[in-house]
């Protein structure tokens, strides 16, 4: 348990320390959806420690809510996603970069 | 009660997707009836339910989604309808044959009310975000260059922040087993929380802290609030900046931690006089006011974390307060650059000669924001000072003060002058400026009466408030016509530089850590 958890904080440092250091929005928004994962994985891989098999079989079952709960969270994930690509499209349109520095340039 | 509490929600949402699929000019209008709709179900709400709790569906309390209707919902949900109804009325000539801003509009009014109606972590998770999808998208309504990268600028900084929500949710989810806050806090009934729980309470708090744009994160909101059309400026400014703070008293109530509260009461103080320094030198007017809206809330969280009585609820009070001022404000700034066709303060002159009416409105605003004896500001900030004691506060409240009547002024010096403006205004901007000017108007001797009742701190003049208050009025006087014209001379450039996406969520990362190794150590 103990190794899934410390892959699964590699996992999340690896998405946050890339959105400090990338200077590409496209790059922010995958990182941003690395350390999403990161969580998601984690909420699923804790919650399976409390037994093995699904809830509709008889025995130890593992607790659905958190399954239910991450698919949700998966759907969220996936629409920020799909906003910030749709508007860096538009950035790329209005400024011909993708740079953060680059597009708040003339900003007062 | 569950009836009238879905009715509430899902009204919105299934009208907004009426008005979406009957794209017809006469079907907006329905909005009006809808508006009145919901006026009544929330007097119902209120008058009949109040303290009540509902879980739908009617599964048992930590499965089913709870509702409780308690009395810090009450205010957020009045708001909710009032910056709503703005929102669709300000600019009724130029949006009516506008389904898609009024789909958005109405949506995001189901929202709000679930927001502050939900009261799992979980659920208020997923309303937040969906929140923040609908409201990025209208920040970029105008869809030209600026306002599409403010747009993308606050759903990535605002995503990064609710993740931080998410991992905190999930820790929490495995220490307790449950999400309901009811539940948590019993668990911990008083005890102290385990490390383990105040370390899942910390993430809970930086992304609320970034949702409420409190110090040092707190880039996103002159971006943000300077890009969107007037209307949103003015929902955002007073309403969804406080979605944060309301997330933070939720949190703090659920695991009471005293490292949290002195941690918070000290970052508001910080993000108090950053935020109004930082105003005072602003060039653009919108800005302007988003960093005044900043450091008004670093003022109202002062009073709700300081821990005593008469400032909570004047922290409390204070939050309704600056909603409805900072909208006016807000609403008066759109319909003057609207007129103008400039938001840089200097190049605005004879605001008197052009209008009267719009003068009317930024001088009730301003005498509002800046505590003036009888108006909303006075009557809050007054309370919050009665629950200072520590000196370092009390006075760090005076500055801050004494840097919104500086900043205020350069807005008075748009009054004199010969006429320049180049445009109209339209009737609906008028009709909607003015009634949210009345709201605060009228809501000064109610509010006279009801803190009389509450509280026996309160008078209605105090002699020593309205002293200090003259000599704050002169100090800023003096100080905006010796000091003022050097310091921004050298330092405008470094204090008007927005703040880099990257610096942001390093800045983030690094709370994080400050209130981990805090909670830890003390």
């Amino acid at each position: 348990m103990i190794i899934e958890f410390m892959l699964i904080f590699a996992v999340f440092l690896v998405g946050l320390i890339g959105l400090i250091i990338s200077k590409n929005i496209f790059r922010t928004i995958v990182c941003l959806n690395i350390m999403q994962t990161a969580i998601i994985v984690l909420f699923i891989v804790a919650a399976s420690a409390t037994g093995e098999v699904a809830p509709i079989v008889e025995g130890l079952v593992v607790d659905p809510l958190p399954q239910a709960l991450m698919i949700t969270a998966v759907v969220i994930g996936a629409s920020i996603t799909a906003m910030a690509l749709m508007f860096s499209v538009k950035i790329f349109h209005y400024y011909g970069t993708l740079d953060w520095e680059l597009i708040f340039k003339d900003d007062a | 009660m569950s009836i009238w509490v879905l009715t509430l929600i899902f009204t919105p949402m299934i009208l907004a997707t009426l008005l979406y699929l009957i794209d017809h000019e006469w079907f907006s209008y329905s909005t009006f009836l809808q508006q009145g709709i919901l006026l009544m179900l929330l007097w119902i709400l209120t008058a009949n339910h109040m303290g009540d709790a509902t879980i739908i569906g009617g599964w048992k309390q930590g499965i089913g989604i709870r509702m409780t209707l308690d009395a810090l919902a009450v205010p957020f949900l009045w708001m909710s309808w009032i910056s709503c109804t703005y929102a669709q009325f300000y600019n009724w000539e130029g949006r009516k044959g506008d389904h898609k801003y009024l789909f958005l509009v109405n949506f995001l009014q189901g929202v709000l009310y679930a927001i502050f109606l939900v009261s799992d972590l979980f659920s208020i998770f997923i309303v937040i975000e969906i929140a923040a999808i609908i409201v990025s998208i209208l920040i970029t309504y105008t869809r030209d260059g600026a306002s599409v990268r403010a747009g993308l600028y606050y759903l990535l900084i605002n995503s990064i922040a609710m993740v931080f929500v998410l991992l905190g949710v999930v820790w929490i989810y495995i220490q307790a087993g449950t999400l309901d806050i009811e539940l948590i806090n019993q668990m911990i009934n008083g005890h102290a929380a385990s490390d383990l729980v105040i370390l899942a309470v910390g993430c809970l708090a930086i992304g609320f802290m970034v949702k409420a744009a409190i110090f040092p994160v707190n880039g996103w909101l002159p971006i943000a609030h300077g890009a969107a059309p007037s209307e949103i400026s003015a929902l955002l400014s007073g309403l969804l900046v406080k979605m944060g703070v309301y997330g933070l008293i939720r949190i703090v109530a659920m695991v009471p931690s005293y490292m949290l509260e002195d941690f918070l009461l000290y970052v508001a103080l910080l993000t108090a006089i950053t935020g109004v320094v930082r105003a005072m030198f602003q060039k653009d007017i919108k800005r302007m006011l988003a960093y005044h809206t900043v450091s008004q809330v670093g003022l109202l969280m002062l009073g709700i974390f300081s821990g005593s009585s008469p400032a909570l609820l004047g922290g409390i009070v204070h939050m309704s307060n600056h909603f409805l001022f900072k909208s006016l404000l807000f609403l008066t700034a759109g319909m003057i650059s609207e007129r103008y066709g400039t938001r840089t303060i200097s190049k605005i002159k004879g605001l008197w000669q052009c209008d009267k009416w719009l003068s009317v409105f930024l001088v009730i605003g301003v005498l509002h924001i800046t505590g003036t004896p009888f108006f909303l500001g006075s009557i809050s900030k007054d309370l919050i000072k009665k629950g200072m004691d520590t000196g370092l506060l009390y006075w760090g409240l005076q500055l801050v003060n004494l840097g919104t009547m500086v900043s205020f002024m350069k807005l008075l010096a748009m009054l004199p002058g010969p006429d320049g403006s180049i445009r109209n205004a339209l009737t609906s901007q008028y009709v909607t400026t003015g009634f949210v000017a009345l709201v605060s108007v009228a809501l000064i001797p109610v509010e006279w009466q009801w803190l009389g009742q509450q509280t026996k701190y309160f008078s209605i003049l105090s002699v020593d408030g309205s002293i200090l208050f003259a000599s704050e009025l002169i100090a800023a006087v003096v100080f905006r016509r010796f000091a003022y014209p050097q310091i921004s001379l050298r330092f405008q450039h470094a204090l008007i530089k927005t703040a880099s996406f990257r610096d942001e969520t390093l800045k983030m990362a690094l709370v994080l850590v400050v209130v981990w190794v805090a909670s830890i150590w003390l």
